[in-house]
């Protein structure tokens, strides 16, 4: 087994190195639409297809893999329309499925785990994801899924072995995004950039895949590309995405906090807006209360506020992160974010959480508490300015001038317009450190 | 039945991207969506400009089945469905528009369900603007504590979107 993967390991090198000089050749598209797929097609087919399996399976309910197909559509139809309904119901029915048969099974398990990923039972995607490595641990998507369920629990050194397995295969859409991730969270930026441009091309080359789907490979390049400091190249994937998935609320909430970002407040209100009339998402609500906040209008700030906190700690189980972190800039319910993000932590001990827990620590003044928890979230060399300027301000409020200058310039230098209000925040501690300062112009050259 | 394979040849190939890509989605954050479902209804308020008013309204089906049937004093259907009448009862006493001092009837043209969606649309006449009306709405409040709403009005070539919640249920529109 170990030659096996030794062999495919060499192969994978070579893969990835040519993906990464033909990348590096030809950087990442601002606008690549070589193919349209048609939206309202897309969801049509979509529904036939949920109509087909529900009534094949009213008919033969022991049919396995009919409700592993209908696991996936719902999954699918999930993605589309935001409906939380469809993830739970993709979880029964591939519970179903697999309580039916698992052998020639193994594509649920898969399904399972996305379905308990995509609500965050991470503990419960572990179990599935075991099971399939269980079953064949040869394959590389087997191992691949294990290695993305392990990353996303923050169990690094186990899901970076398992990546090494893979050899960097970055053949298929699949494989690529999960090295994406990897590449992201463990110091690789660039990489994952590189990456995501190529995954990108891969897609809108893809004559199978829906709008959503290929409009969802703009969102990861054009995330990746913002969060390096390249935001117009960013901006420009988002509105290519729109342009292949018409309304697409992912790419138009991303649009609103670029937007945002760069303090052009009308324009994030007109992306926010359109992006909350398909889909109620938490980050966007908390974009759309600044940029009334900044404009003035403090009686639409505070609707915003009103619907925040009337949701925002209402449900059970984990705080939306970017939620947690729009309560802790603003300095509020304090006490319950740290609460639910620290019990979120017994079974999830990642970056974004050791974030969102010092970041809530520093808001309360306890700052030496928060200095641990930041430390930890930097301990996996994620390159991400939001994060660097946190551990900026934390290292300045326990005294270490030195190691906030240094991520505070690292921050500014790797994306200048990386928050409404924090970026010139960042500038303004910078400066009474005594570090460097450069013009906003010569830092935002990545645009 | 027709077999799968046949009806979507490519269907095979969509859902091996499917399942990665949607692990992959906790990566953009957006995603994550997912794990907090948020309780919402949406609602569209257009004025024309000669008189004509129209409103949709879009809520999950099974909530809204619920709260009307509640409403109504009966046992809310299995498959999620509302007569014409109790849809158009129950809208009317939770969503209210107020346009100069006046309360405005709202007459329902009709009702689809989509998957799990309802929309409703409604029409009323004489309402020429909307600026300086007041909207309340209580859809669906009544069943979730993290119920939020979100009404976009259109009049005098503008839009102008609003939240409501719990304790937040009045708003006057600019």
């Amino acid at each position: 087994v170990k030659t096996r993967y030794l062999l495919a390991a060499a192969a994978m090198v070579l893969v990835t190195g040519a993906v990464v000089l033909s990348s590096t050749a030809r950087p990442a598209p601002a606008a690549v639409a070589v193919h349209r797929p048609d939206p309202l097609a897309d969801s049509t087919a979509r529904e036939l297809d949920i109509a087909l399996f529900e009534r094949r399976l009213r008919e033969d309910p022991w049919s396995a893999a009919d409700r592993s197909r209908l696991a996936a559509l719902y999954l699918r139809r999930a993605r589309e329309t935001g409906s939380f309904a469809d993830v739970v119901r993709a979880e029964e029915q591939a519970t179903q499925s697999l309580a039916q048969r698992t052998g020639h099974n193994e594509a649920t398990w898969s399904l399972l785990a996305s379905a308990r990923l995509s609500r965050h039972d991470f503990t419960g995607a572990l179990r599935a994801a075991r099971a399939v490595m269980a079953a064949d641990p040869s394959l590389p998507a087997h191992r691949g899924l294990l290695a993305e369920v392990l990353l996303e629990l923050g169990r690094y050194q186990e899901s970076d072995s398992l990546f090494r397995t893979l050899g960097g295969d970055a053949s298929s859409l699949g494989s690529a995004s999960r090295l994406i991730r990897w590449y992201e969270l463990g110091g690789h930026l660039d990489r994952a950039r590189v990456l995501a441009g190529h995954a990108l091309r891969l897609a809108t080359d893809d004559r199978e895949l829906t709008a959503e789907q290929v409009a969802w490979y703009h969102l990861r390049a054009g995330d990746l590309e913002a969060k390096g400091g390249a935001i117009d190249r960013g901006d420009s994937l988002y509105a290519a995405g729109l342009a292949v998935n018409p309304g697409d609320y992912r790419l138009l909430a991303a649009r609103a906090r670029l937007a945002a970002d760069r303090q052009e407040w009308k324009e994030a209100i007109g992306f926010g807006e359109r992006a909350i009339a398909r889909q109620l998402e938490p980050g966007t609500l908390g974009i759309l209360r600044d940029a009334w906040a900044a404009l003035g209008d403090s009686a639409q700030a505070a609707s915003y506020a009103a619907a925040m906190t009337a949701s925002a700690l209402a449900q059970p189980g984990a705080i939306h992160r970017a939620w947690g972190l729009h309560l802790a800039d603003h300095g509020e319910r304090l006490a319950d974010v740290l609460a639910r993000v620290r019990r979120e932590q017994r079974d999830r001990r990642d970056v974004y959480g050791y974030d969102l827990e010092a970041w809530t620590l520093h808001a309360m003044g306890r700052d030496a508490e928060a200095r641990r928890a930041i430390d930890h979230a930097l301990a996996h060399g994620t390159e991400d300015a939001v994060l660097w300027y946190h551990a900026g301000a934390i290292e300045a409020a326990t005294g270490d001038s030195a190691a906030a200058r240094m991520h505070l310039t690292e921050a500014l230098a790797r994306n200048a317009w990386f928050h409404p209000v924090r970026a010139d925040s960042a500038r303004a501690l910078l400066a009474a450190l005594g570090g460097p300062l450069a013009p906003r112009a010569a830092e935002g050259a990545g645009r | 039945v027709t077999s799968p394979g046949r009806l979507r040849p490519r269907w095979g190939r969509r859902l091996a991207v499917a399942g990665a890509v949607c692990a992959a989605l906790l990566a953009g954050g957006v995603g994550t969506a997912w794990a907090h479902p948020l309780h919402t209804a949406w609602a569209e308020l257009t004025a024309s400009g000669d008189g004509q008013l129209r409103v949709l309204v879009r809520a999950f089906a099974d909530d809204f089945s619920i709260a009307a049937a509640r409403a109504a004093r009966r046992a809310p259907p299995p498959d999620h469905s509302v007569t014409d009448s109790v849809a158009a009862a129950y809208v009317g006493q939770a969503l209210q528009l107020t346009v100069d001092g006046r309360p405005v009837l709202l007459q329902l043209v009709g009702q689809v369900h989509d998957g799990d969606v309802t929309r409703l649309e409604f029409r009323a006449s004489g309402v020429a603007t909307l600026r300086g009306a007041v909207v309340t709405n209580r859809l669906l409040l009544e069943l979730h504590a993290d119920q939020v709403n979100v009404v976009q009005a259109r009049y005098d070539g503008r839009a102008f979107t609003t939240m409501f919640s719990r304790g937040s249920e009045r708003r006057d529109l600019p």
